[in-house]
């Protein structure tokens, strides 16, 4: 057998998967965003009814604002601030103590989902029965409404500390492979920790800080988990974030024809920020081809 | 010897031979203490065995499936995709206003011919004002399993700290009943009754999207479904009102905390059950969930709360509860329709239904449960069923849950701090463009 018949050989199980569980879903997501089906689940095709709907939507605009600020104020301060920011530290440790925080950090991750956002719940309950203001009670303090004063803060927080653990160990596992030439010689010369992060770590970890600010992106745009479970979205939208009024108008208010449409949406938001990123950390150049050619 | 030797042969024939069906049932509270709603069905396949046993019929009856105590949105929609993916279930409870979308979209079977079959042994005896709760189109698609009402829970304790007398308290459910003691009344003894320490809140309301607040829609006479038509209203002017209401008790009066909507349930009940506040708007259930949850004997709950009608507005509209019954439901796809409303019509036996009734804090649905012994010694059984009067349903609309949704945005606007005739038009905007012909926005 030739060559490109072995190829599609060994390609053609990929290929199935790939055409049954992506290709053709996004499909099938774009053809109902046409529809207007509802709990009938029937295809009454309506045009751009959808987007039409959407555009006339006065919730859209405080969806797209709160998706904004919840991804990148995550993104900034944990998923990829936070994480690089434990990933410095913790190599500059003895490894013991670095392990050690760093387990920490794993913490919230190796929590079941709804665990974890239910003890966010119980933690910020308005009531005397909540954590924090059973502690202020004891206190004879008074209790406090933190999900309704700051519920954006507290979103943020919860997944912030779920999402930096993923940023950390790629970065950690960079950073740990940087040879270590580098850092002695950089010593030698006097260079402080600033000017060794800023000169060394950071160019050399470029690759990886372009994955996860990309990955990370996309996953804050279409998560929703954690929001369901401590705000639904509320109090009256303030945390409704694009990915979660998808899910409300899909499965709550059984609009999957809407729903579609928001996702299709989504799906051109998440494309638009790839490509940015792609653009601003000069992928072509990361992508230049090895100097030295291997047979 | 011989005789029983073939008795015994007979029987051990009958159960190898006997062919067992299984019938599914998708039940759901999802209050813990509804859980007859599965097991009744249960009663009725064992009743259902031994007759066939007694008569000599080879086949058996077995009943699976599951009793769901998570939440309503969860269970119906996995219903939902049940339905789509032609899942196996033959019985669905779940709620009445469920059907109008259900029967719509063809899910559901018709049930006239049953209910007429069985009509003189049972069903002739069903509580008439239920069967509108379970037509769709003027057609029968569901049997009642209960009703219930939703009374208003006030704090004894407190209004005797104010300074009422057994007398005044007695008195006042039949004044809310007959409109001398208004919606706004309430709120002055609420605001009284915070001001001077007795409570932390003078009123609190269900902390999620539901129906107890159509009953507020009710007080101040704010319509909202046109039957004749189909439709769902908006009346600008009386929904105002209404808003006006939800944005007062937060941000005026303060009765209510502005964190009502998402406190989480198990909070909700330990404050009621604490007297931590005035008033609850709440459900006969709640009775027995506070019995059998949150520690509270039968004793200790009559001393602490009288019952009554929601109090009419002073700007019209009239003292209401709201009923939702539970219903039973055959799915249209179900290859055992008959045999599984003849285990419904079982289930419908006044002492199950009672059982269930005395253990969930619900309400009869036949005449012959109220002169059941249980019934007579049941206080909350016996106040809620005086409510009944007073009772309306939620339409059977197949686009009543996003209406629903949509006024509740609303609710949460106005308690946040929404200026109310900014809600009402937010409100009327997101009607027009999510159900568009479906309602009506009346401007006066």
């Amino acid at each position: 057998m030739k060559g490109k018949g072995k190829a599609w050989i060994f390609l053609t199980p990929m290929v199935v998967l790939v055409v049954m569980f992506f290709a053709i879903p996004v499909i099938l997501t774009i053809v109902l965003s046409f529809t207007n089906m509802d709990y009938t689940f029937k295809w009454n095709f309506i045009g751009l009814g959808n987007f039409k709907d959407i555009a006339t939507d006065f919730v859209i605009p405080k969806v797209l604002l709160n998706t904004l600020i919840y991804t990148f104020t995550t993104l900034a301060l944990f998923n990829v601030g936070c994480a690089l920011l434990i990933s410095l530290l913790t190599t500059s440790m003895p490894d013991r103590w670095g392990s050690f925080f760093r387990t920490l950090w794993m913490l919230p991750r190796l929590t079941p989902s709804v665990v974890y956002g239910i003890l966010w719940l119980w933690i910020f309950d308005p009531t005397e029965h909540g954590l924090v203001n059973f502690i202020r009670a004891q206190m004879g303090m008074p209790p406090q409404d933190w999900l309704h004063q700051a519920p954006m803060v507290i979103i943020i927080v919860a997944n912030g500390f779920i999402g930096a653990s993923m940023g950390m160990l790629i970065f950690t596992a960079a950073i740990k492979a940087i040879p270590t030439d580098y850092y002695r010689a950089a010593l030698i010369d006097g260079a402080s920790w600033w000017m060794i992060t800023r000169k060394i770590t950071l160019p050399l970890i470029k690759w990886q800080l372009l994955f996860v600010t990309a990955y990370q992106t996309l996953s804050l745009l279409t998560s929703f988990e954690y929001i369901l479970i401590i705000t639904n979205g509320g109090p009256t939208f303030r945390t409704e974030v694009w990915a979660l009024y998808t899910y409300h108008m899909a499965f709550s208010n059984y609009r999957f024809g809407y729903g579609a449409a928001l996702s299709v949406i989504l799906v051109i938001l998440g494309t638009v920020f790839a490509l940015l990123y792609l653009k601003m950390f000069k992928f072509e150049d990361l992508m230049q081809k090895p100097k030295v050619e291997v047979d | 010897m011989r005789k029983v030797l073939l008795a015994v042969l007979l029987v051990a024939s009958l159960l190898i031979f006997a062919k067992e069906i299984t019938i599914t049932a998708w039940t759901v509270g999802p209050d813990n203490p509804s859980y007859y709603r599965f097991d009744n069905l249960k009663t009725a396949a064992e009743r259902l065995n031994k007759m066939f046993e007694d008569a000599g019929v080879d086949i058996r009856v077995k009943v699976e499936g599951f009793f769901d105590t998570t939440d309503w949105s969860e269970f119906k929609q996995r219903v939902l995709f049940g339905f789509q993916s032609k899942q196996k279930f033959d019985i669905l409870c779940s709620g009445h206003d469920d059907l109008g979308a259900w029967a719509k979209a063809g899910y559901v079977a018709q049930l006239d011919d049953y209910v007429k079959k069985y009509w003189d042994e049972t069903y002739y005896d069903i509580i008439p004002s239920l069967w509108e709760s379970v037509k769709y189109k003027g057609k029968i698609y569901a049997i009642p399993q209960d009703t219930e009402a939703r009374p208003f829970y006030i704090n004894k304790i407190v209004l005797k700290k104010l300074g009422w007398t057994e007398e005044d308290i007695e008195a006042l459910p039949e004044k809310i009943a007959n409109g001398e003691f208004t919606l706004e009344d309430f709120v002055n003894v609420a605001e009284e009754a915070v001001k001077k320490g007795y409570v932390q809140w003078g009123l609190y309301h269900r902390p999620k999207k539901g129906i107890d607040y159509f009953q507020i829609f009710t007080s101040f006479g704010a319509d909202f479904y046109d039957e004749d038509n189909a439709k769902f209203v908006f009346n600008k002017e009386k929904m105002y009102k209404v808003y006006d209401f939800f944005y007062k008790i937060t941000n005026v009066w303060k009765i209510t905390p502005k964190s009502m909507i998402g406190t989480p349930w198990g909070s909700v009940h330990k404050d009621v059950t604490s007297g931590k506040v005035l008033a609850w708007m709440g459900g006969t259930w709640n009775w027995a969930e506070w019995k059998h949850d949150y520690g509270k004997t039968e004793e200790e709950l009559e001393k602490m709360f009288l019952v009554a009608p929601f109090p009419k507005s002073k700007f019209g509209g009239r003292p209401n509860t709201l009923s939702h019954p539970v219903v039973y439901m055959i799915p249209a796809h179900s290859k055992h329709k008959e045999l599984a409303f003849l285990l419904i019509t079982l289930a419908t036996a006044p002492e199950l239904n009672m059982r269930h009734d005395v253990q969930s804090g619900h309400l009869p649905i036949r005449w012959q449960e109220t002169v059941l012994p249980e019934y007579k010694k049941d206080f909350i059984m016996k106040e809620g069923t005086k409510l009944l009067p007073y009772s309306g349903f939620i339409p059977n609309d197949a686009n009543f849950d996003l209406f629903n949704t949509i006024i509740f945005e609303g609710i949460q606007w106005a308690e946040s701090g929404k200026s109310p005739d900014k809600v009402v038009e937010l409100v009327a905007s997101r009607l027009k463009n999510q159900l568009k012909d479906k309602v009506v926005i009346v401007e006066k």
